[in-house]
């Protein structure tokens, strides 16, 4: 079930509207039972497992906690992580490690190969699992105390509202807040609905609405001229940008109204002036996790800074594998981590071109030509993110740089016309009045640190209609309902 | 100024290619494009060998600005 569905909305506004009248000692019990129905709703075959995990978590975390030796502290660490990653790597990775295994019995030419298992992702599963790792070493690192409550913690395991594409959470900020209670805010529970209403235009009205234009150049590649493949990556940048920023509103909104907080997940990430600084906005919940539970583990005791280079492109290959079980995630991850290391090794000479060509002395030039670059960068490496193959990915990247290398006034006229037609007439129109409403909004963030408070600065027929103007957006431009981009994951 | 605070400050100005003025209390993890992830642990090195002390990891993660730099080697044994 879609958090855009009516299904979800109908659903959620019950739960809404029960929450507060049920007495503080069963809340966590409703939300618990709404989390599992929500769940099963979706697939209740896996219910059991999502059991499963949630109690082979909750008796380890306790055990670690009990043990005094290190040692032992570390072994039940280690057999958690093995019970919490086994269903990972079996629903996840089995028929990509079939694949790869047959493509290399086929390469010594035996004709022999494994079956592809008929098996069906889990959905969330990724998020959770890396949650509740996470709580397992924050345990071992002594940062919070295991929760002996079964029924906070099984909820803390399967929150319904960032359950399945996050964010993902630490035990440290999540527990105590579903133990303590929650009181009705009327200004913060608006403040969240409108939260969650900006979420619903953004994924149905921008992403939704971008699929189709997506699919036509990444669905066929071969089909694509190098303009088309630009405007592809581009677009499907924009796509994902309010898929999986609107998934975050809405998951940060519900929990809001429900009167419990969740981590910011985006910070306007394709504003970001350096890759660093892309990853410190985008994601950020999962950048935060892979930095403390992988990388920093990685560097310690590291002194070379060779050693650190390394350890970031591990760190960044682990995050493409943890979005998907396919080499393009892993290229993808592999580039992210080069980016990093190349920005970090012409660091002085960039500062001594940016001297060179005067830069420092038209800063806002600068900027722009960072955030210009950045945001390239990082559309170039979503074009394995997207592509159905490494193969597809490399013709796509084959097109581009054939059209850069032939470029003429002629060529980026036929370009234009090219990526016009990825597009009908209607849609086009309403993708770049919408894309001018995001970028309008994102704008007033930047400013006033809150579009939302500028607004209620505002007269009351003003609020009104932009209140309007967002429902009735929702209501008449709305694509074909599609399930969100990181669900998959 | 202390020579551990010198050398806390010229670590700094190592890990993070920044100048001498930018080396106080207002650099923080947050607000520096300059202390990135590759910085943070390049500062960790350096400090593990000037000082000759060994980083937790919880520490490493709570490291987030100047003055809690300061804090943690102060718990560590480091006087400034």
């Amino acid at each position: 079930m879609n958090f855009t569905s009516i299904r979800y909305v109908a659903i959620f506004s019950l739960i809404f509207a029960a929450y507060y009248k049920i007495p503080h000692k069963w809340r966590w019990a409703f939300l618990l039972g709404a989390s599992y129905a929500f769940y099963a709703l979706w697939n209740w075959k896996f219910l059991p497992l999502i059991w499963g995990t949630t109690f082979t978590s909750y008796i380890t975390a306790i055990q670690i906690e009990k043990q005094g030796q290190r040692k032992l502290k570390q072994r039940f660490l280690a057999a958690g992580a093995a019970f919490l990653l086994a269903p990972l790597f079996l629903f996840k990775y089995t028929n990509f490690f079939i694949s790869n295994v047959n493509r290399a019995i086929g390469l010594i030419g035996l004709d022999a190969s494994l079956r592809p298992a008929s098996l069906i992702l889990p959905l969330g599963i990724s998020f959770y699992t890396f949650q509740l790792l996470g709580y397992l070493i924050d345990v071992y690192r002594g940062r919070v105390k295991a929760e002996r409550h079964y029924g906070i913690f099984s909820l803390f395991a399967s929150f319904f509202p960032q359950f399945i594409a996050g964010p993902i959470e630490r035990a440290g900020k999540l527990l105590h807040q579903l133990r303590e209670e929650a009181f009705f805010d009327y200004s913060r529970s608006a403040s969240m609905l409108k939260r969650i209403a900006w979420g619903f235009l953004k994924k149905t009205v921008i992403a939704d609405g971008l699929v189709q234009s997506v699919n036509k150049v990444f669905n066929t590649p071969s089909l694509s001229t190098g303009f088309m493949a630009m405007a592809g990556a581009v677009l499907f940048s924009i796509q994902i940008y309010a898929d999986f920023s609107a998934c975050s509103d809405i998951a940060i909104g519900c929990a809001g109204m429900l009167g419990i907080n969740l981590s910011e997940n985006f910070r306007q990430p394709h504003f970001a002036a350096s890759i660093s600084e892309f990853w410190s906005r985008w994601h950020m919940t999962l950048s935060n996790w892979l930095r403390d539970y992988i990388y920093i583990p990685l560097c310690k005791g590291k002194k070379k800074r060779w050693q650190i280079y390394l350890a970031i492109i591990a760190t960044f290959l682990a995050s493409g594998f943890w979005h998907g079980a396919g080499w393009r995630y892993l290229i993808w991850g592999f580039i992210h981590g080069i980016y990093l290391v190349a920005s970090n090794m012409t660091k002085k000479l960039r500062k001594n071109a940016v001297a060179f060509l005067r830069l420092d002395k038209a800063p806002k030039l600068h900027g722009f030509l960072q955030i210009a670059m950045t945001f390239s960068l990082v559309c170039f490496s979503r074009i394995f993110f997207r592509a159905n193959s490494v193969e597809d990915a490399f013709v796509l990247i084959k097109a581009i740089f054939v059209q850069l290398s032939t470029l003429s006034l002629n060529s980026v006229y036929v370009g234009v016309v090219d990526i016009w037609m990825l597009f009908s007439n209607s849609d086009i129109v309403i993708f770049f009045f919408f894309f001018a409403v995001l970028e309008s909004f994102q704008y007033l963030e930047r400013k006033y640190g809150s579009a939302w408070s500028w607004l209620g600065g505002k007269k009351a027929i003003f609020r009104f209609a932009a209140y309007i103007f967002i429902a009735a957006s929702i209501i008449l431009f709305s694509s074909p309902s599609q399930s969100f981009f990181y669900n998959q994951f | 100024m202390n020579d551990n605070m010198s050398v806390y400050k010229k670590s700094f100005i190592e890990a993070f290619d920044i100048e001498e003025s930018e080396a106080n209390s207002s650099f923080r993890m947050n607000s520096k494009d300059e202390w990135d992830s590759i910085g943070h642990m390049t500062l960790i090195a350096i400090l593990e060998e000037a000082y000759g002390v060994s980083f937790e990891t919880s520490s490493i993660i709570d490291f987030d600005s100047f003055d809690k730099g300061v804090e943690i080697l102060s718990s560590m044994g480091v006087s400034f």
